[in-house]
């Protein structure tokens, strides 16, 4: 699905990360580090969940763009790593941000392909009235660690908020979105009383010292075809979105692509002939943080220039579903402080 | 992309591992020696990719018992015969 955005100001951003940084032993993560260029990243302690990290860059945000909580009439939040069940944590953040009842709330379970798809839809549903306003949170806590399920150290945590209003005359987003359910089973974690079952016979749980209950989510990931299916699509994708706006590689400031792996990023950038300078990366310090790699790396290694000056990018999102999407835009200079540590 | 034989698939299965098997061969059930893990799978299909351009799925890997298999179907997929 290729869509046009028009009359969208792209107001500012931010993102939060949590404060502790676990560092990865060198003698025991040498050869996974050189694989998937992780070598630190950010876990929320047990009392720190997305939603917090989300609330944390949307205060922060909101602030420095002196916006009135009143004004905002949507709030999309997109995760994998919700509060609960149900309901939605657009709700509960539309309540701990203290945003008016007349904002309209949703979640959006979506992942690494997430940040073109939020922006979109979060555009989508903003008012036609001039100076409407609109937030997007997005990101996850999929690092944080389950006794339960020890992980492999990909994932780390981390949320963005992007603050966008009704502007005529802004500079139009593009955006191309798609879906290869075939792959549904590539990366997926099971929930109990869903589909495919959840297994009795690899079942796992454990207690903490606080007496709540962890259990083995039965999260699984097929590496060599996650790899396979970026290689396949998201170099092509790329270059259909710059056919579509009419651009040369070259007059792009940053391509900002989903941070997988150094292994698969390496591979993108590579097929597509792109200096390493125009595809700024983030693995090293943050690891995978799912849907908010995109808007951290913005905000982590494009803040500077965000703030001062237009920026001509091209967003590229990928993963779990199988899903993917890009943007393209001229943006900036925008609201955006530095990381935000919760 | 160069054509792949047995000297340079014995060199991207090798260099697959933590550290590198001895007594690696052709005819070796390269997935049954010790210090094979999920990440050792990951790293031979990227190599596969970037050496010879061919694409192997986490499945077709599975039905390679040895590296003289696994030559065989990258031979078939670059349209060389074995």
């Amino acid at each position: 699905m290729e869509a046009r955005a028009e009359g969208i100001r792209w107001a500012g951003m931010a993102a939060a990360v949590p404060r502790h940084t676990e560092i990865l032993d060198p003698e025991v993560f040498r050869r996974f580090s050189s694989a998937t260029g992780i070598l630190r990243r950010r876990l929320c302690p047990p009392d720190l969940y997305f939603s917090d990290l989300a609330l944390a860059a949307a205060e922060r945000l909101l602030a420095d763009l002196d916006w009135k909580k009143r004004e905002i009439g949507v709030l999309v939040v997109l995760t994998q790593s919700p509060d609960l069940a149900y309901p939605a944590t657009a709700c509960i953040l539309q309540h701990r941000l203290g945003l008016s009842t007349s904002c309209a709330a949703l979640d959006i379970n979506l992942g690494c392909s997430g940040f073109p798809y939020g922006l979109f839809v979060a555009g989508r549903l903003l008012g036609e009235k001039k100076g409407s306003k609109g937030v997007l949170l997005i990101g996850d806590a999929a690092g944080k660690p389950n006794p339960a399920s020890p992980q492999p150290p990909l994932f780390g945590d981390a949320a963005a908020a992007v603050a966008f209003e009704r502007q005529e005359g802004s500079s139009p987003l593009f955006f191309s979105l798609h879906t290869d359910g075939s792959g549904w089973d590539l990366i997926m974690e099971r929930r109990p009383g869903g589909k495919p079952g959840f297994e009795q016979s690899v079942f796992s749980s454990a207690v903490d010292g606080q007496g709540l209950v962890h259990v083995n989510t039965q999260h699984r990931m097929l590496g060599e075809d996650v790899f396979n299916f970026s290689a396949r699509t998201v170099p092509g994708a790329v270059r259909e979105a710059l056919v579509q706006r009419g651009w040369s590689a070259d007059s792009v400031d940053a391509f900002v692509f989903h941070q997988a792996s150094r292994l698969i990023n390496e591979n993108i950038r590579k097929s597509l002939g792109l200096d390493p300078v125009k595809t700024p990366c983030t693995l090293e310090d943050f690891g995978n943080t799912s849907s908010a790699t995109i808007p951290l790396t913005m905000v982590d290694q494009l803040g500077p220039l965000l703030r001062e000056r237009h920026l001509r990018l091209l967003l590229c999102g990928f993963g779990v579903g199988l899903s993917w999407g890009t943007l393209t835009c001229d943006v900036g200079p925008m609201v955006c402080p530095a990381l935000v540590e919760v | 992309m160069k054509q792949a034989d047995a000297t340079s698939l014995l060199a991207c299965v090798s260099q697959s591992y933590e550290k590198a098997p001895a007594g690696l061969e052709i005819t070796t059930a390269f997935r049954k020696l010790g210090g094979w893990d999920s990440l050792a799978a990951v790293l031979l299909v990227a190599r596969l990719h970037a050496e010879f351009g061919v694409t192997v799925s986490a499945g077709e890997l599975a039905e390679c018992d040895t590296v003289q298999d696994l030559l065989a179907m990258t031979l078939k997929k670059t349209g060389v015969q074995a």
